[in-house]
Formats: C-alpha cells, structure tokens, sequence
C-alpha cells in the first residue's frame, strides 16, 4: 500500500516535470498586444524612422502575433501610419531586425534576450518582452504581472531607451518601474 | 406568517438594529435605482486601445473580458494562506475558494452544504447535539480548525469548537478561502488543520439593500425559517455595512435512539446513618428529534471603515436544544446556547509605497454550551471566557521580489465560572483563571524567476501550557498553464481553557503537527483546471477527549493521516461543473489514537468516510433560470451503533438539487426551490470518537425556498 502511494507521488510527478517550461505568470496575448499598441503613442522614435509602415516584428512563436495581425486591418499609428506585423524566426539575422520598431521577444526567445540586445545595440528598435526582471537582461520594456495587486506593470531601462535613441513620454516615465 | 415574522424580530431584540436600517434604508432609497442585473462588463477588445496607458494599468490583470471566468477565479488573489495577497495558484498553501456564485447556485442552505463541497472535509457530531469537522479522516472540531468570519476568530474558548447547522448565514458571504491545511504560522493556536475565512458583502458590494427569507420542511417538521437583511452603503469616507440574520431551525425530525436508558430524577433518601440514592423516574431511550433539536441563530455583523480605519463588531447568539445529553436520552429537550461578542478595531498604517504598519486591538466575550438550569439529568454550565488581544503587524518590500512581513502578538484568555450547581470551581481552586500567550511571527516572501519561496514562522508561549514553534516553508511555481506546490508546515493546536481544566494533574501540551504536502495543478483549456494533492499529516501528542477516563483530556502519543485530493473546474457559457475526490488512510501511521480507531480497520478513522466524492453543477437554462445538482458520495462510514459493538454504514449520496430564477417579475428579486437530500438518506451524524454516544440521525428530504430581493444603488 504504501509502495502504491508513493507510486502516485513519482506518476504524479513524473507527468508534469517533462512539459516545465520557465515563465511567470503569463500577461494574457491581447493585453500584451494593446501595452505594445499603447507605447506607439507614449514613445518617440528617431526622425529617420518616420517614413514608410510602422514596423512590429514578433521573435519566435507567440499568440502574440495572431493579435498584431487582427489589430493592423483596425488600427493606425497616430490614427495615418500603417503597421506591419512581421514575424521572425530565432535565427534571424540582425539587419532584418533593425527594420523593426517594436520588437516583441517571445517567452521562448527570451533567453536570447542580452545577445540579441548587444545585437542591435545602435538600433533604434523598442524591444519588449515580458516578465518581471526582464529589463534588467536586455530588455527595453517588459511587462508583466503583479500578482498582488493583479495588475500589469511596467518595467524600463532607461539607459536601453537612450542608446536606441528612443524617447519616452514622462507619462510613461511615471507610470512605469524605471530601472 | 406575520406572527412568525413578528417572533422572529423580537428574537433579533430590540428595534434599535432596524433603526440603524431605517437610517441606511433612508439614505439608499433617495439614490438607489434597481439593477436589471449584476452589471455586465461590456467592454470589448477595441475599446482598450482607446484606453489611456494608466487607464490600462489600473486593470485587473485576470479580471478583463478576454480572461475566461474560469481565468479570473483560479488567478483571483487569496489572502488567507500567506497575509500577502498571492493568486490561489501561487499560494503557500493548499486552498480552496467557494465565491458567492458557487454558494447561491447551488442552493446552499448552511455551512454545512457549502463545506461538503470542499475535498476532505466531513462532519461528525461531538455530544450534546453539536456538530463538527473533520479534516482528512482526523478529527477536528476541538481546536484543530480555525473559522474567521470577517477577520474574526469564531471559535469558543472553553473548548475551542465550532458549532454548524443552520448557524452562519451563507446569503451574505461575498467569498470563503479555505486553507486545507495548516495555518498555525500565520493564525496560532486553532489552526493546525485547516482554517475557513469567510468574508462577507462589504458596504462596496452591498451599495444598498439585500433581503433573504429561507423556508425549509423536512418530511415530519420545518427544517428552518430564517430572515436575512444587509444593508451597506459609502457616504464620503465611511463605508458602513450592517448584516442581521435571524432564525428558527432543527437539526432533524427523525426518531434518535441513546444506547443507554437515562434518569430523570433522582431521589436522596437520608436514614439517619447515610445517604442512599435510589434513582426513581427512568426516561426512554427513544425520542422524536422533532420539536427536540432546535438551532435558532441570531447574527448582527458591523463593519465600519473610515479611511485607514477599520471597525467590525458581531454579536452571535445560537441556541440549541438538545436532548440526546452524552450518553443517555434526556426527558426533554434542555437550552445549549453559544453566545459572542467580538470587536476590532485596525488601522492600516501606509508609511511609505513599500512600509504598513497594522496595529489592531480586539476582543471575545463568549458564553459557550451555556445552560442555566438545575435538573438531575442535565447539569447546568454556565462559564464566560474573555479573549483580549493586542497585535502589530509590519509589511516590508525590501524590493519587487523580497517581501517580508513580522509582528508581534499578545492576548489574554479569562474564564469565569458562574456555574451555581457541580463543579463551581477551575483547577486553580478558584472561580476565575487567567492565561497570558505572547507570540512572533515573521513570514518573508521571495519570488525568485525559479520559484515563490515563502519561509515563515511563529513561536507561541503560553502561561498555561508552555510555548509552540512552528516553521513554514512553501515552494510555488507557475508555468504557463502548470501550476507546483511543495509545502511542509508544522502547526500546533492550543489547549483550550476547558482542555486544561479538565486534564489529568491539570496538566496538557499543546498538541503539534508535522504537515507535508504537494500539488500540482494544470489549466487544460481556457474553461478547466485540475488540481491534485497530496498530503501526510503526523500528529504528536493528540489533545484526546477520553469519556472513559472519567471526562478528561490527555495527550495520547500520535495520530495523523496520508492522502490525495482531486479537483476539477469547468466554467463554460452554460454554466459550471464542479467535481471533486478526497481519499484518506491511517494504514501507514505507525500510532493512532485508539479511541478514533476503527477495531479490526486499521486504514479508516470512526465516522470518517476514505473516499469522498464533491459535486457543485449549473446550468443556465435562458431567461435568467438555471439549475443545480450539487452533492456527496461517501464510501462506507464506521461508528459505533452500541455500547462496544462498530457497525458499517454503506455509502451514501447526498444529492441536492436547486432552480433559481433572477429578476422575477421586477429586477433585483430571486426566488429559488430546492431539494436536498433527495435520495433520502437521512444522513447520520456519526461520533468520531469512541464516546458512548449514538448516531445523531440526520434530517429526512428537505424541501426548501428561498426569495431574496435586492435594491442596489447604480453607480
């Protein structure tokens, strides 16, 4: 009987362990989809960037994107610019990278997240991941949940922002965790 | 009708409480307009890119409209299990969450209904008609489980019990969180097994007024009639919130049969050279409990805030009549009343964004099992206890990921004996005894990326019983869609006042346990989740109640439990399914208590079913109609049906079924029909305990409606 037991608690177990993957507690697709919508409007991205799509590219495979997708037939940047939502693999090269405003890193992408931010260190691209601490690895922004309050916040570099030669609004600079 | 109602309000007493109505009814209906129902969030993903970046921050994460309700409910924040508000899937503990939906959807008539829902949970009865928990095949009515309604500690001193059937109103509670488990690092004392918060409506839920009328018959008698009203309302920065529940019901209308035969009257005869006693009038050992087994509960609830400030004040008075005495039938039915006074009063001290200081003072005056009387078959108990306590508690962000959370805590228990026949006297030969307890506590949060860490602990000491230290750790992690719990907890159970009186050389320790658990649990879709469990439980030093030692309490040497649990949520459009699976065994304890053992049986406790199966169901039939299918079914129960001689109760199914239609005729009024109980069972109350005492029969189909109307202020 208690070889039986214990069975249960090596099953038990044994089921769940191989499918572990590292996350926090996950911002739901669609909110993250609207943070990334919401900083078009609370960031300022160098002149020369100005022309042609606004760009959101999403790293890895992510809910995320099928959101952007439905999002850029209903929405515009400053109610004229258009967006594009394109999607990269993790073996993407640098160059199509940088052709990107907004960056979202996916969860699976994330361990990437310092290489690929050395990587497009003269870029002007906004990389947004999510996930507390995140900020700190790379990240330009992260969002992610506080769990006791349940609300989403913000997490900024500041220093990430000024050398992608970014600007942010000091709404944004209030509301958000400024690391 | 009218006369009933009229009984029932001079039960609430005194026309001063619906004076404070009047004054919130006045005030409610010069604003209030009906809701056509609870409002729907009729936001659309559209509209949240319209939102302004702090309109968005200011979201509920789980609490949007592309959350499924499930979502929401399973990642709601629970603040039982760590005083840090965590969501119940990263909680340091092992909890369930019953919400007002689950309790009015089911037709919930008491506690009772509603805690059967909850895996491992079951009641037996005590003696003198009172019914109990137990948790995991332990019993644990004495001091083992804390219930707190509103923050306030609702157990009885002397004894340390709770008292269930037809006592708390459940058409007022907002949300039960219940930690199935141990609280004794946060709670002390009462909570080695598991700890049931209730919270009722707040005055921001309320936003006007809530009237309920239960009605239910059994087959040979009513089975309750209680009234229910709340009232709550914010003008300026007092929100004020005031519940009244008053009521009649009985435990059942069966036929109860004692093992022994009892003596009513007992006649001294002096003749000249020495007293004899010859007992002259004996009483049959079977009785209708019909017009024998009243519960009439009496709750007035207070809540008043102001700012940081925060007041609660609740006068319960339950009282019972039993007849089934301890071991013998009695020749009528005797009062056994349970009365309390609680208040606290708090303040939540915000120094900085990351420093709270609450300090907060409270005090219990109960007078539990109280008969005041002088009959030879029925001694009269007539005993006050005081619970004065004083406690500060700190909360410190050190950073986003350290949080820590200490205080301190000092209460003072009193008890007085204004008992006039028996024993008149405590231990201490005196008519009053006084106890001092100081406590720490300290708890830090750490949320590494690997895992929530929560390292807490307590330590008690006790001028009468010595001190407690109890360490916690709990390892929670979540992945998308995983949730994993490792837990190991000691808790310890406090002797209660009666517990030291009564015990042998006026000695006893606190009862301590050693608690581990693990869980895991996984959201199979956007609309289920399944939680499994394990737990083993190991008791050292058990405060027992021994009938054959001459009504004492002992520490006998160890007890406990192993086992799993099982729950399954589905929440769709249609409604929601509930299913639930608890199973316990003792067969791999090296030591039990002899006196909970089942002779012959060495993997199930008396009264105690192994397996247990949960069932809450509804569904939406359209036009504001649903109904529900809610129950229990039980393996084989063990319990003493002689003096010596264990019979086997084969399983039962305790099935309830329940229809409510909203907005009948007007909006805000419900009106429900329910039947409990339906195969008729007639669930017996088994004693988990060897104590010479039978079965108490439980009630026959019940019958039940229940018209609620509700006149909330729109905003």
């Amino acid at each position: 009987m208690k070889q039986y037991y214990s069975l249960i608690y090596i099953v038990v177990f044994s089921l769940v362990l191989p499918v572990l993957q590292a996350s926090a507690q996950q911002v739901d697709s669609k909110l993250t989809c609207i943070f990334i919508y919401n900083f078009t409007k609370y960031i300022k991205w160098p002149p020369n960037t100005e022309s042609g799509d606004f760009v959101i590219g999403v790293l890895g495979d992510s809910p995320v994107e099928a959101e952007l997708q439905k999002l850029t037939s209903k929405l515009k940047v400053n109610g004229v610019r258009n967006i594009a939502v394109k999607k990269f693999s993790s073996d993407a090269n640098a160059s199509t990278l940088q052709t990107c405003h907004i960056l979202y890193i996916s969860k699976k992408e994330s361990k990437t997240l310092k290489e690929l931010s050395n990587t497009l260190s003269s870029s002007s691209t906004l990389l947004v991941s999510e996930g507390m601490g995140m900020a700190n690895k790379g990240s330009t922004i992260s969002i992610y949940i506080d769990e006791e309050t349940d609300q989403i916040k913000l997490e900024l570099n500041k220093k990430m922002l000024e050398s992608h030669k970014l600007k942010a609004s000091s709404e944004l600079l209030a509301l958000a965790v400024v690391i | 009708m009218y006369k009933s109602f009229t009984i029932l309000l001079k039960q609430i007493g005194h026309y001063s409480i619906l004076t404070g109505f009047l004054i919130l009814g006045t005030f409610i209906s010069v604003s209030a307009q009906q809701t056509a129902q609870a409002e729907i969030d009729t936001t659309t993903t559209y509209d949240y890119y319209s939102m302004s970046l702090e309109e968005l921050l200011k979201l509920k994460a789980s609490g949007v409209t592309m959350s499924s309700e499930l979502e929401k409910l399973i990642n709601s924040l629970i603040g039982v299990a760590s005083q840090k508000a965590q969501s119940s899937r990263k909680s340091p503990s092992i909890v369930s969450l019953i919400t007002e939906e689950d309790i009015k959807s089911s037709g919930a008539r008491d506690l009772i209904d509603v805690l059967r829902m909850v895996p491992g949970f079951q009641f037996g009865m005590d003696t003198q008609g009172v019914t109990g928990l137990s948790i995991r095949g332990n019993w644990a009515h004495e001091g083992k489980v804390l219930l707190l309604l509103d923050g306030q500690e609702m157990n009885e001193t002397m004894y340390s019990t709770l008292q269930f059937g037809n006592h708390f109103d459940v058409s007022q509670i907002k949300r039960i969180e219940i930690i199935r488990g141990p609280g004794s690092a946060i709670y002390g004392g009462y909570a080695e097994y598991a700890v049931i918060s209730i919270i009722t409506k707040s005055y921001d839920d309320l936003k006007g007024l809530q009237i309920t009328g239960t009605y239910g018959t059994m087959e040979h008698a009513y089975a309750r009639r209680n009234i229910s009203i709340s009232a709550g309302q914010k003008i300026g920065n007092w929100g004020l919130s005031l519940a009244v529940f008053a009521g009649q019901g009985q435990r059942s209308d069966q036929p109860f049969t004692s093992f022994y035969q009892g003596i009513s009257r007992i006649d001294t005869v002096y003749n000249g050279q020495e007293i004899q006693r010859i007992d002259t009038s004996y009483v049959p050992q079977t009785y209708s409990m019909k017009n024998n087994s009243a519960l009439n509960p009496t709750n007035v609830n207070l809540g008043i805030t102001y700012k940081n400030w925060t007041f609660r004040g609740i006068y319960d008075d339950y009282q019972a009549t039993i007849r089934d005495g301890y071991d013998v039938s009695l020749s009528r039915a005797y009062p056994n009343n349970f009365k309390s006074w609680l208040g606290e009063i708090k303040y939540k001290w915000e120094i900085n964004s990351k420093l709270t200081i609450t300090p907060r003072l409270s005090f219990k005056r109960q007078l539990p099992w109280q008969y005041i009387g002088n009959a030879d078959e029925y001694s009269s108990y007539n005993k006050q206890a005081d619970r004065s306590r004083g406690s500060i508690t700190i909360t410190y962000d050190l950073s986003r990921r350290v949080n820590i959370i200490g205080g301190g805590e000092f209460f003072n228990d009193r008890g007085y004996n204004f008992s006039k026949e028996g024993d008149t006297l405590f231990y201490n030969g005196s008519r009053h005894v006084s106890f001092n307890n100081k406590a720490l506590f300290a708890q830090t949060l750490l949320k590494f990326s690997l895992a929530h860490i929560t390292i807490g602990m307590r330590y008690d000491h006790n001028d009468a019983f010595g001190s407690a230290f109890v360490p916690r750790l709990g390892i929670t992690r979540k992945f998308d869609k995983l949730h994993l719990k490792v837990l190991y907890s000691n808790s310890f159970r406090a002797p209660g006042i009666e517990n030291i009186n009564f015990s042998i050389d006026n000695h006893i320790n606190p009862e301590k346990s050693s608690v581990l658990e693990m869980e895991a649990g996984y959201q199979i879709g956007k609309n289920s989740f399944l939680t499994i469990n394990l737990f083993d439980i190991t008791t050292k030093d058990p405060i027992v109640y021994n009938f054959e030692e001459g009504d004492s309490y002992q520490n006998f040497p160890r007890s406990g439990s192993s086992g799993l649990e099982m729950e399954y949520k589905l929440k769709e459009r249609w409604g929601f399914l509930t299913v639930s699976y608890a199973f316990y065994t003792t067969s791999w304890k090296k030591e039990t208590i002899s006196l909970y053992s089942v002779p012959g049986k060495n993997n199930v406790t008396l009264g105690n079913p192994a397996h247990q199966i949960g069932i809450n169901s509804n569904v939406h039939l359209g036009s504001d109609w649903s109904a529900s299918l809610s129950g229990t079914l039980l393996s084989n129960r063990y319990g003493y049906i002689a003096p010596e001689t264990v019979g086997k109760f084969t399983p039962a199914a305790l099935l309830n079924t329940f229809i409510r239609k909203q907005n009948l005729l007007t909006s805000g009024l419900e009106v429900g029909l329910g039947i409990y109980d339906i195969l008729n069972q007639k669930f017996a109350f088994i004693q988990p305990y060897n104590g010479g005492h039978a079965p108490l029969p439980g009630p026959s189909r019940e019958f039940l409606i229940r018209v609620s109307y509700t006149l909330k202020q729109t905003n």
